[in-house]
């Protein structure tokens, strides 16, 4: 078995100093798992643009230095916004090497350090070079796709401000949240990104960082996971331009190596970087029929939490907050909560949880299936 | 016409053209293509409004474009 022994988040919002950030998170997962520092005999580090928004380099032993584990082997993955997710995976096989019992997965991201053009210049990084050239970026190209989604299922923009409206009224209640609650309004009124998106659409640029320790013992088993990739230019695609077809992939991979299925699944974190995301991937991760997922995400009057399974209990990235680096793992601490039923808005009976996070336009996406142990 | 690549193994059309093959590797060959494509979807740019449109074969590509576009127009890769 593979399992998550203690986990740790900070607060999410602006705190761009990444020793204090790497320091409390770490704290946080030893002090859950019940460890001391020396107990920890690997660490994979999290973080998918470190140099360029900090200019701290070899991040890997940086970290390792900071959080007091100089000396212990240290990898540093990077998969863009998925990095935490994808730590975790490389966690899962490098733990049962030899001497190699607790592995400690850390993830950071300090971006506000640098003006909001800058960290939208870094975050573009993450694109085809022809796409960048040809006047395309990050939210424009998922503007595309919310506009063909749209389109092809009938859904209108109203809905998508009901989805911010339901992540900001969760976030209220989650005292790690960057954001609380803000009106429709409010949303509605905000300046257009990128047509249809507007500013309320869209998740910030976060301070933050998440730590787990996995062992082959703990109260939260790591069950499945599954990873895809996909062309990087959106032109190079030949999926419809709704989808994407990496989410599609790793939910098959993942459901595909267990017993469990999408019905026993009681609450989901997935990568809401933009409010049509939270229903385009409901719908390719396989959980409601495409088209649907807004029926399932959008404000459902009475509880913001929506029918089962639970989706982005904790605000999600939109209101949370989305340090890119760290924000597969502070998904994944999110669920721990839920399993272990200590989340700030508890989804009730939560045994299993699932994390979806993408690593930029649809591709390198990471999907994990936790299970709470009885 | 403009320049393009049809791959013999899968039949993969691409738009500038590729020496292999994006979807198999395979060696590709040279294809022409007529400039005017349906419009998938768009967005504003800094500029006007940029469109994903599709050329015959799949071949997809960014046209830009002065006026809003609707999704299903025809669009001409020179405009
Ligand atoms: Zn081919």
């Amino acid at each position: 078995m593979v399992a998550i022994r203690g986990s740790g988040l900070t607060s999410l919002g602006r705190e761009p100093d990444p020793s204090s950030l790497v320091r409390a998170a770490v704290d946080r997962a030893l002090s859950d798992a019940g460890l001391d520092v020396d107990a920890i005999d690997a660490l994979v580090v999290a973080n998918a643009a470190g140099e360029a928004f900090t200019s701290i380099g070899n991040v890997s032993v940086w970290t390792a230095t900071e959080a007091g584990l100089a000396g212990t082997p240290a990898i540093r993955v990077d998969t863009g916004p998925s990095s935490g997710l994808a730590a975790v995976s490389t966690a899962r096989g490098w733990l049962g090497a030899p001497g190699i019992d607790n592995v400690l997965v850390l993830g950071w991201e300090a971006m506000t350090s640098v003006p909001t053009e800058e960290a939208t210049e870094i975050l573009a990084g993450l694109m085809a070079a022809d796409e960048r050239e040809a006047g395309l970026s990050l939210p424009r190209l998922v503007a595309c796709l919310t506009r063909a989604y749209l389109d092809r299922h009938d859904r209108s923009l109203a809905e998508l401000d009901r989805v911010a409206h339901k992540a900001h009224r969760l976030a209220e209640a989650n005292p790690i949240a960057q954001f609380g609650e803000v009106t429709l309004d409010e949303i509605a009124a905000s300046r257009v990104v990128a047509d249809p998106l507007r500013l309320m659409h869209c998740a910030p640029l976060t301070d933050g960082a998440a730590a787990l320790v996995v062992a082959d013992e703990g109260p939260v088993e790591i069950a499945s996971m599954g990873a895809a990739s996909d062309h990087l230019a959106y032109t190079q695609r030949r999926t419809p331009p709704e989808r994407f077809q990496a989410t599609q992939d790793a939910a098959e991979a993942c459901f595909a190596s267990t017993e469990t299925e999408r019905s026993d699944v009681d609450v989901v974190e997935l990568h809401d970087a933009f409010v049509s995301l939270e229903a385009i991937n409901l719908e390719d991760l396989g959980f409601v029929p495409d088209g649907e997922g807004l029926d399932h995400v959008a404000e459902p009057e009475a509880d913001a939490l929506g029918p089962s399974p639970a989706v982005n209990p904790s605000g999600g990235l939109k209101a949370r907050g989305h340090p890119v680096g760290a924000t597969g793992l502070a998904q994944t601490v999110e669920c721990v909560d839920q399993c272990l039923d200590r989340a700030a808005n508890p989804v009730a009976d939560a045994g299993t949880a699932l994390v979806h996070s993408i690593g930029g336009f649809g591709n390198n996406v990471h999907v994990a299936l936790l299970e709470a142990r009885p | 016409m403009i320049a393009a690549s049809r791959c013999p193994a899968c039949g993969r059309v691409a738009a500038p053209p590729r020496d292999r093959c994006q979807g198999c590797r395979a060696r590709t060959d040279d294809e022409t293509l007529d400039p005017e494509g349906t419009v998938l979807t768009y967005t504003s740019g800094a500029e006007g409004w940029i469109a994903l449109v599709e050329l015959a074969g799949g071949a997809r590509t960014w046209v830009q474009a002065p006026s809003e576009p609707t999704i299903g127009e025809r669009l001409s890769v020179d405009a």
